[in-house]
C-alpha cells in the first residue's frame, strides 16, 4: 500500500562524499515518495468538523493557534526529527485520542512532515474513525499475530501526510504485548520510515490501566492531558509520578 | 485574583451553564414557583400597637415633697418584665375569653405561649416611654388582644401599687403599736426605780456634803475662839484676886490713920502739939503713911480707889459670870461638832449609793429616751404612710398612662403577596447561579490552567491549554436548546404573571 523506503537513515552513516550524495538522492526520493503517499479520500471540512479535527482555514482559529503553539514547544524541545510522542489522559474519557489526533494533525500541516497516529489504546476503537478506509486488522493483530505484515495495518486518514494505526480490537493482556520485542521493533520501524516523521502514541488514562507507563519507554516525550472539570491537582501529580518526568514534556489543559 | 484567572473562572462557570443547561432552567421554574407558592400560604399578618408612658412625676408630688412617698414602679424595663409575668397574661388571657379558670394546664400553656410570642415591647425616645406591639393574623383579635394586655398590665400596676402602700402602712402601723408598748414598759420601770430611791440626786449631796464641811470649819474656830476667851477670863480672875488683898491692907490702914487723925485733931483743940499725945498720935500716923507708902510701892491698885468705901467687887463678878458662861458655851459647841461629824459621815454613805443608783437610772433613762425618739419618727411615719396609701387608693399618682391607644389594623404587615410574586423570578434566577458558582468555586476539579499552573510545582510544565473545539453541528444543536429553554422560561414567566395576578386579584 505504500511505498517501502530504503534501510534507516542516520547522521553516523555519511562519511564520504559519495555516501553524502547517495544519502541526498535517498532522502528526495523518500520526500517524493511522501508526495506520492496514497490518498485515498481526502475529508471535507464538514467531515473534519464532524471528527473535530482541526485544518488551516478553521473557524475557531484558537484553537489552531493552540495546537501550533504546542508543535512550536515541543519542536523546541527535540533535537532531532523523527520523533514519538505519547499523549495519555489522567482519566478515562480526558480526551487523549482527540488531542492526539489533532497533535498529529498538526505536524502533518507541514508539507513536508509526515504523522503517525497509533492507538494504542485497546479499551476502545475510536481510532476507526479516523480510517479513510475500513479497518480490516490493527495493533493487536500485528503483536499477535507475527504473520501480519507492518503494511496491513497502517491506514490512511482523510488528511494529507497522516496515517493511522488502528488498535483493533480489545484485548486483555495488552500490557504484555506492549512490552514485547515486537512493539519495539514496530516502534523503530514506523520512525525510521520517513524522515521528519512525527508518531503521536495515544495510551489508554494512566488511572484506566498501566500501559501508559510501558509506553513511556517508546516515547521521546510524554504529555498528559487534564480534562476540564474531571480532576483534582493531587490526581494529576500522581499521574505525572506514575508516567515518570524522565521523557515528560509537559501538561496539556483540555477545555 | 488576576485578570486571567478571573476570565477563565467565568469560562469555566460558563461551560458550566452549557453543561448544566436543563437544571438551570428547571431550578429556575422550580424555584420561582415555589417562591409564588410560599406567597401564596404565607398568612397575613397584622400588627397594632400602643405606647405607655411610665409617669415619674405628678402634680402631687411637689406639693408633698418629703411629706408622702411616691410609689416608683420603674420604667419600661420593669413594665416589660411585668407584661411577661404569668399573672398579667393570664388575666389578659381571661378578658379575652381564650382560657378559663378550670380550663387544661396544657391549654393554657399554649395559650400562653401564643400570646407572649406575638407580643413584643419596645423601648421609645427615652426610658419612660415604651412600645407594646402585638402581631396576629386576624386583625380583630390582634387589636382585642393588644387592648386586653393593656389593660390587664395597668391595672396589675395599679393593684400592686394599692397593694404595697397599704402592706407598707400596716407595716409601719404593727411597728408603731409595738414601740409604743416598749414605752409604756419603759416608762414604768422608770416610775419604778424613782420612787424606791430616795436618796436625792448626786449634785443634791454634794451640795450637802459642802454644807456640812463648811459648818464643822465654822464651829471648829468658834470652838477656838471661845477656848480663846475662857483662857483670859481665868488670867484675869488670877490678877483681880491679888489686887484685892492690897487694897483689903490699904483699906485698913487709911481707916486707921483717919481714926488717929480725928483723935489728933480733938486733942489738938484742947492741948498744945507739944502735948504726949498729940506727938504719939503724930507719930503713928507717920508709921501709918510710911507703911501705905511701901504698899504704893508695890501696887499701884492702892492708890486708885482711895476713897473705896465698898469691900466688893464687880469687875471680879462679872469676870466670874464671864467665865461660866464660855464654859457653857464650850460645851455645847463640842457637842455640835460631834453631831456634824456623824451628819458628815452619814452623807458619805449616802453619796456612795446615789452613785450606784445613778447608773441604773441613767440606763432607764437611756431605753426610755430612745424608745421615745423610735416611737415619735414611726408616728411621723405612719402619718405618711397613710397619705401615701390615700393618694394610691384615689388613684392619684398612677404610674403608667396610656400615651397613644392602639388603632386597629387595617392593612396587613410584613411581607405580602406581591413582594413574594416580585421575588419570585428574582430568586429562581439567583439561586441556580448562586449554585453553579459555589460549585464552580468549591469544587477542587480542575476548571483553569491558571489553577493548574498554581497549584502544580514550577519545574512540571504547561505546554498548551486548547479550548473547547466549537463544531458547527454543536453550535446549531446549542443553539436549538437555548431557544427551546428561551421559550421555556418565557412561557413560565408568561404563566407566573398570570397567576400572581389571578391570585392577587381573586383573594385581595
Amino acid at each position: 500500500m505504500e511505498p517501502h523506503p530504503q534501510g534507516p537513515l542516520s547522521a553516523e552513516t555519511i562519511e564520504n562524499s559519495e555516501q553524502l550524495l547517495k544519502a541526498a538522492l535517498d532522502d528526495n526520493r523518500r520526500r517524493r515518495a511522501i508526495k506520492n503517499m496514497a490518498l485515498p479520500i481526502m475529508w471535507t471540512q464538514e467531515d473534519l468538523y464532524e471528527k473535530k479535527i482541526l485544518f488551516t482555514g478553521m473557524r475557531q482559529r484558537r484553537f489552531l493557534n493552540a495546537f501550533r503553539e504546542i508543535r512550536i514547544r515541543l519542536l523546541q524541545k527535540c533535537k532531532h526529527d523523527n520523533v514519538v510522542l505519547l499523549a495519555t489522559s489522567v482519566v478515562p474519557g480526558g480526551g487523549s485520542s482527540f488531542f492526539a489526533f489533532n497533535l498529529a494533525a498538526t505536524f502533518a500541516l507541514d508539507q513536508h512532515k509526515t504523522a503517525l497516529y497509533v492507538d494504542c489504546n485497546p479499551y476502545s476503537a475510536s481510532s476507526e474513525r479516523y480510517c479513510a478506509t475500513p479497518v480490516e486488522q490493527g495493533l493487536m493483530h500485528y503483536l499477535t499475530d507475527y504473520t501480519v505484515p507492518i503494511e496491513n495495518i497502517i491506514y490512511p486518514s482523510g488528511i494529507e501526510r497522516l496515517r493511522v494505526i488502528p488498535s483493533g480490537g480489545s484485548s486483555e493482556s495488552a500490557a504484555e504485548f506492549f512490552n514485547s520485542k515486537r512493539m519495539e521493533v514496530l516502534v523503530s520501524e514506523i520512525k525510521a520510515r520517513y524522515p521528519d516523521r512525527f508518531i503521536v502514541l495515544d495510551a489508554p488514562a494512566i488511572q484506566q490501566s498501566t500501559e501508559a507507563r510501558i509506553l513511556a519507554q517508546y516515547c521521546d516525550f510524554s504529555m498528559l492531558v487534564v480534562p476540564f472539570g474531571k480532576v483534582v491537582a493531587d490526581e494529576v501529580l500522581s499521574a505525572i509520578d506514575a508516567l515518570g518526568k524522565e521523557h515528560f514534556a509537559g501538561l496539556v489543559f483540555n477545555s | 485574583m488576576d485578570k486571567v484567572y478571573l476570565k477563565e473562572v467565568l469560562l469555566a462557570l460558563k461551560a458550566e451553564l452549557i453543561r448544566f443547561r436543563f437544571l438551570v432552567v428547571f431550578l429556575f421554574v422550580v424555584a420561582s414557583f415555589i417562591v409564588l407558592g410560599v406567597g401564596v400560604v404565607w398568612p397575613k399578618h397584622y400588627n397594632t400597637s400602643a405606647i405607655l408612658f411610665a409617669d415619674e412625676t405628678n402634680i402631687i408630688q411637689p406639693l408633698l415633697k418629703g411629706a408622702a412617698e411616691m410609689t416608683q414602679i420603674d420604667r419600661s424595663e420593669q413594665a416589660t418584665e411585668i407584661i411577661y409575668t404569668r399573672a398579667v397574661m393570664m388575666a389578659a388571657l381571661k378578658t379575652l375569653g381564650l382560657v378559663e379558670e378550670n380550663s387544661p394546664q396544657e391549654q393554657q400553656n399554649q395559650a400562653l405561649r401564643k400570646l407572649r410570642g406575638g407580643l413584643k415591647i419596645t423601648k421609645e425616645r427615652n426610658n419612660n416611654y415604651f412600645q407594646i406591639s402585638y402581631q396576629g393574623v386576624n386583625p380583630d383579635q390582634v387589636f382585642e388582644t393588644l387592648n386586653a394586655v393593656v389593660n390587664a398590665f395597668i391595672e396589675h400596676t395599679a393593684r400592686k401599687k394599692r397593694d404595697e402602700s397599704l402592706g407598707a402602712y400596716t407595716f409601719i402601723d404593727a411597728q408603731v403599736q409595738t414601740y409604743k408598748k416598749q414605752l409604756e414598759a419603759a416608762e414604768e420601770k422608770l416610775k419604778i426605780f424613782n420612787a424606791r430611791n430616795m436618796d436625792g440626786t448626786e449634785s443634791g449631796v454634794q451640795g450637802r456634803m459642802a454644807q456640812l464641811r463648811q459648818d464643822i470649819e465654822t464651829l471648829k474656830l468658834t470652838i477656838e475662839e471661845t477656848q480663846s476667851r475662857m483662857a483670859s477670863v481665868q488670867r484675869q480672875l488670877g490678877s483681880e484676886g491679888q489686887y484685892q488683898q492690897v487694897r483689903g491692907q490699904a483699906d485698913d490702914l487709911r481707916v486707921r490713920r483717919q481714926a488717929l487723925s480725928t483723935q489728933m485733931e480733938q486733942l489738938r483743940l484742947s492741948y498744945q502739939d507739944s502735948y504726949p499725945d498729940i506727938v504719939s498720935l503724930k507719930q503713928q500716923i507717920k508709921e501709918i503713911d510710911l507703911m501705905l507708902g511701901k504698899l504704893r510701892s508695890t501696887s499701884d491698885v492702892v492708890n486708885s480707889n482711895s476713897t473705896g468705901s465698898k469691900l466688893e467687887n464687880p469687875l471680879y463678878e462679872d469676870l466670874r459670870k464671864q467665865m461660866a458662861t464660855a464654859e457653857v458655851d464650850l460645851r455645847t459647841q463640842t457637842r455640835r461638832l460631834e453631831s456634824l461629824i456623824s451628819l458628815q459621815e452619814e452623807e458619805k454613805l449616802r453619796a456612795e449609793r446615789v452613785a450606784a443608783n445613778q447608773a441604773q437610772l441613767s440606763e432607764l433613762t437611756r431605753d426610755y429616751d430612745v424608745t421615745r425618739k423610735v416611737y415619735e419618727e414611726m408616728l411621723g411615719k405612719k402619718e405618711t404612710a397613710r397619705l401615701s396609701m390615700t393618694l394610691d387608693i384615689e388613684g392619684q399618682g398612677v404610674s403608667f398612662r396610656i400615651q397613644e391607644a392602639a388603632q386597629f389594623p387595617l392593612k396587613p404587615t410584613g411581607l405580602n403577596f406581591q413582594h413574594f410574586a416580585a421575588l419570585g423570578p428574582i430568586l429562581g434566577f439567583l439561586l441556580p447561579l448562586g449554585l453553579l458558582i459555589a460549585y464552580v468555586l468549591v469544587d477542587p476539579h480542575l476548571r483553569s490552567s491558571r489553577i493548574l499552573q498554581k497549584q502544580l510545582p514550577p519545574d512540571i510544565e504547561l505546554i498548551g491549554a486548547i479550548p473547547h473545539y466549537d463544531t458547527p453541528l454543536g453550535q446549531r444543536l446549542l443553539q436549538k436548546d437555548m431557544v427551546f429553554l428561551l421559550v421555556v422560561v418565557v412561557l413560565t414567566l408568561a404563566a407566573y404573571v398570570a397567576t400572581a395576578i389571578y391570585w392577587h386579584i381573586n383573594h385581595n
